[in-house]
Formats: structure tokens, sequence, C-alpha cells
């Protein structure tokens, strides 16, 4: 009993994923990441391959100490800064409403006879 | 707010809770998902999860790309949230709802109303007319229904909407 435990391709990329997050801005290199995980370039690549594709991860070529070094890096994924005022739009019902992409373009529901409108300029007066 | 929450709480509005648990795995892992992956992790039908994000996607709140799988030729859909466009989600919100309260103003600009003094129902010319001016609820006698003060407030509202609409627009671009 004992010994390995043999890893799933899912939690193999959870973990290159991992390793490349750990090493943040400085990158890992290709080569040490393999080391890292004790598996061979030939199982790294597809799985590369694919949180590139994810845009989880970017790869550059790198030149250190005078040789091509490809280097991973964690692509950061910014929660954008909101610079829109919704402010203004909450009071208004157009704004949480489902069917405003087909209000009043020929369905039943319009404008001019929208009810939840209707008790929004109510309100207002 | 953050713009995950925001994203969310759109999304409950507009379409419902029963497409959060989707959006928030997306939320959740912050790369892209295939939909296959997302019905895994939610451990519900594939076919269920694509119909959420189609539903998710026509109202822009994530997105997809496509690639091909070089070997079974099948096509492959990588989706995500749409945080990092949520300014972009709301500004174009906002200039629908303008163009929706322009709508609104027009139709009040163009019609005189009659209201029913009793429940407060109003009516335009032609339907007050069609039921003698007579409350069709109640029977109370309509009464002219002075509208400018409507006009007023969607007026103010459109101002004060395209106003932000062109700053945030200029605010995004620099």
């Amino acid at each position: 009993m004992g010994g390995f435990v043999e890893i799933g391709p899912v939690q193999l990329e959870e973990l290159v994923h991992e390793k490349i997050k750990e090493a943040g801005s400085d990158g890992i290199s290709q080569s040490d990441l393999t080391t890292a995980l004790g598996v061979s370039n030939k199982e790294l690549s597809p799985i590369l391959k694919k949180l590139i594709l994810k845009r989880l991860v970017s790869k550059k070529s790198m030149k250190v100490e005078g040789k091509n070094v490809i280097m991973l890096f964690p692509v950061a994924h910014d929660t954008s800064r909101i610079i829109v005022n919704v402010k203004s739009m909450y009071d208004v019902p157009c704004f949480m409403c489902n069917i405003l992409n087909k209000c009043g373009n020929g369905s039943q529901i319009g404008p001019h006879n929208c009810p939840k409108l209707a008790s929004w300029l109510v309100s207002q007066l | 707010m953050e713009a995950e929450e925001l994203l969310k709480e759109l999304a409950i509005s507009m379409l419902g809770d029963e497409v959060l648990p989707v959006l928030e795995i997306l939320l959740k892992k912050k790369g892209e998902l295939t939909d296959d992956e997302i019905a895994r992790i939610l451990n519900v039908k594939v076919n269920n999860v694509r119909r959420t994000l189609y539903i998710l996607s026509d109202h822009g709140l994530v997105r997809y790309k496509r690639t091909r799988d070089r070997e079974t030729g099948w096509y492959l859909y990588y989706w995500r949230a749409n945080t990092d466009q949520v300014n972009d989600i709301l500004l174009n919100r906002k200039r629908e709802m303008v163009q929706k309260l322009k709508m609104r103003l027009e139709f009040e600009s163009n019609n005189t109303f009659y209201i029913c003094p009793d429940d407060g129902s109003r009516y335009i010319f032609d339907e007050a007319l069609e039921n003698e001016f007579k409350c069709p609820r109640c029977g109370a006698s309509l009464v002219y229904y002075e509208g400018d003060k409507v006009k007023e407030i969607i007026e103010r509202k459109i101002k004060e909407l395209e106003e932000e609409i062109n700053n945030e627009t200029k605010a995004k671009v620099s």
C-alpha cells in the first residue's frame, strides 16, 4: 500500500496552474516547471496549451544567459473598476427589466404601455 | 460594488436565480471553461448548461471563443464571464434606457390623457371617448389630465442619463 497516488488530467492542470501562479510576475521556466512537478515535457505541453487557450497563463520566450528559455506567467484577472454610475439607473425600472431588448420592437409591451414604467412615473409625481 | 457582484445582480434581476450557478462557476474560475467542464463541475446535463450560457450571452454577461478540436474535428466553446466588459454592458444598458424613455416621451407628447379620479387609471383620448369618458373599471367620470409634469420627469431623467453617458464614454476612452 502507500506509494504514489495517480492524479487525473484535470487535477494536473490545476496543479500546473497553481505552480505558475506561485511564481507570480517573475514567472517560471518550462524546464523548471517540469522538474518541480516531476512530469515530462510531453505531458506538460498539452496542459500548457490548454491553460494558454483559457487565458490563465501566458508564455514568453526570453534570453537567459545567452540561452532561449520559455517562461510562463500567470495572467492577472483584475476585476475591472466600474466607472459607470449605476445609482441613476436603479430607480428606472428599465435597468433591471428582463425584456428590455425586446421592449417596443413589435412586442406587446413597449415604453408606451409598460406598467412598470407607468408606476415609476406616478411615483415621481 | 465590484464588477463580479454587479454582474451577478444583473443576471438575477434580468434572468432569475437559475442562471446563477453557471455564472458563479465562471466568475470563480476567472479564466475560460468549456460547457462540458461546467456541466461536470455542477453535475448537470451539458444541454442545460449550454442553454443557460446562450441566455447569459444574449444579455452580454458572458462571451465565448470557438476553436476546433484537432483530434475530433468538433468545435470547442470556451466561455468566460464578461467582468472586464462590465462598463460597456452598463453603458449600453444606459443608452437603451434613454432610447425607451425617449419613446415614452414621444407617446406622452403626442397624446392627451384622461384620468379616473377614484382609481388613478389613465386613458388616452381615443380610449376615453370609446368609454364615453367614464372609467371602465368603476364608472366614475374621467377628467382631463395635464401631462406636463410627467413629460418634465422623463426629460429630466433623459438629460441626466445622457450627460452621464457622455462623461463616462470619455472616461472610458481616456
